[in-house]
């Protein structure tokens, strides 16, 4: 059988890759894919504990899926701020999102 | 190695390439795309951790209605090329070693977790899963439905054009 600690590890490189991604890039969009990664990346380490130290309860899983709907709440409300912001703005690079500092 | 190691081998390798596609793509488009790829990839572990039932969630809503969400606001927004590459190399060097800080605790942490063996697995969760979300999680349950509709209501807010102007 595979290790549990398989699971974390690569739910760790995941969350590493993701924040990477959230901090590295530029782009609005592609920072909100950063953002689905690392969510993805903790909902690997919910079911994995939810298997392998209580199998027979649920709570994990169930956890995880509330967290994959708050995820597509999350990302719909996120593609209608990006879209106005490219509307306002004409642009989309987090880092012309400047408007508080002038 | 047994079978279930080399596929979790497997899956792992494209959970990661999608990742680290995403990371390193200059494309937007192409980011897009390869996050697909990592979406399924943790499907296919799902199923492997016998958690069917969010293994199909994870399908359809992150490979199929997100990765919609991602498509439509990389087609209405300008695709420049966004590169990791051209960061100022100050910048690049905070930001490595702070996420190499981070990993290097996470991969610690995961070192001191025991490595129990799994107890024999239930044959379906969608039963179980059902009767917790309808009996036990109820509250919760219609709480996620009322942040549906309000997020619902609120993207359309956010998105409409406001008349008169």
């Amino acid at each position: 059988m595979v290790p549990l600690s398989w699971y974390l590890g690569l739910a760790a490189l995941l969350f590493s890759i993701g924040l990477l991604t959230v901090l590295m890039k530029k782009n609005a969009v592609i920072i909100m894919m950063g953002i689905e990664l690392m969510l993805n990346a903790v909902n690997l380490n919910l079911v994995a504990f939810s298997l392998y130290h209580r199998p027979f309860d649920f709570t994990g899983q169930i956890l995880s899926v509330f967290s994959i709907t708050v995820t597509a709440a999350e990302s719909a409300v996120g593609l209608a701020i990006i879209l106005n912001l490219y509307r306002q703005r004409k642009t989309v690079e987090a880092d012309a999102l400047d408007l508080l500092k002038h | 190695m047994t079978a279930s190691q080399i596929v979790f081998v497997l899956l792992a390798l494209v959970t990661l390439t999608g990742a680290l596609g995403v990371l390193l793509s200059v494309q937007v488009v192409r980011s897009a795309f390869l996050l697909v790829l990592a979406f399924v990839g943790m499907a296919g572990l799902y199923f492997q951790l016998h958690a069917d039932f969010v293994a199909a969630v994870q399908i359809m809503v992150y490979a199929g209605a997100v990765t919609v969400i991602m498509l439509f606001a990389v087609m209405l927004t300008p695709g420049r090329a966004d590169s990791i590459y051209q960061r100022s190399q100050s910048r690049w060097w905070v930001v490595g070693i702070t996420v190499a800080v981070i990993l290097i605790a996470l991969l610690k942490s995961v070192a001191l977790v025991p490595s129990t063996a799994p107890s024999p697995a239930p044959l379906s969760t969608v039963h179980p899963i059902g009767f917790l979300l309808y009996r036990v999680y109820l509250l919760p349950f219609e709480t996620i439905a009322l942040v549906l509709i309000a997020a619902l209501i609120g993207a359309i807010l956010l998105t409409k054009k406001e008349a008169g102007r």
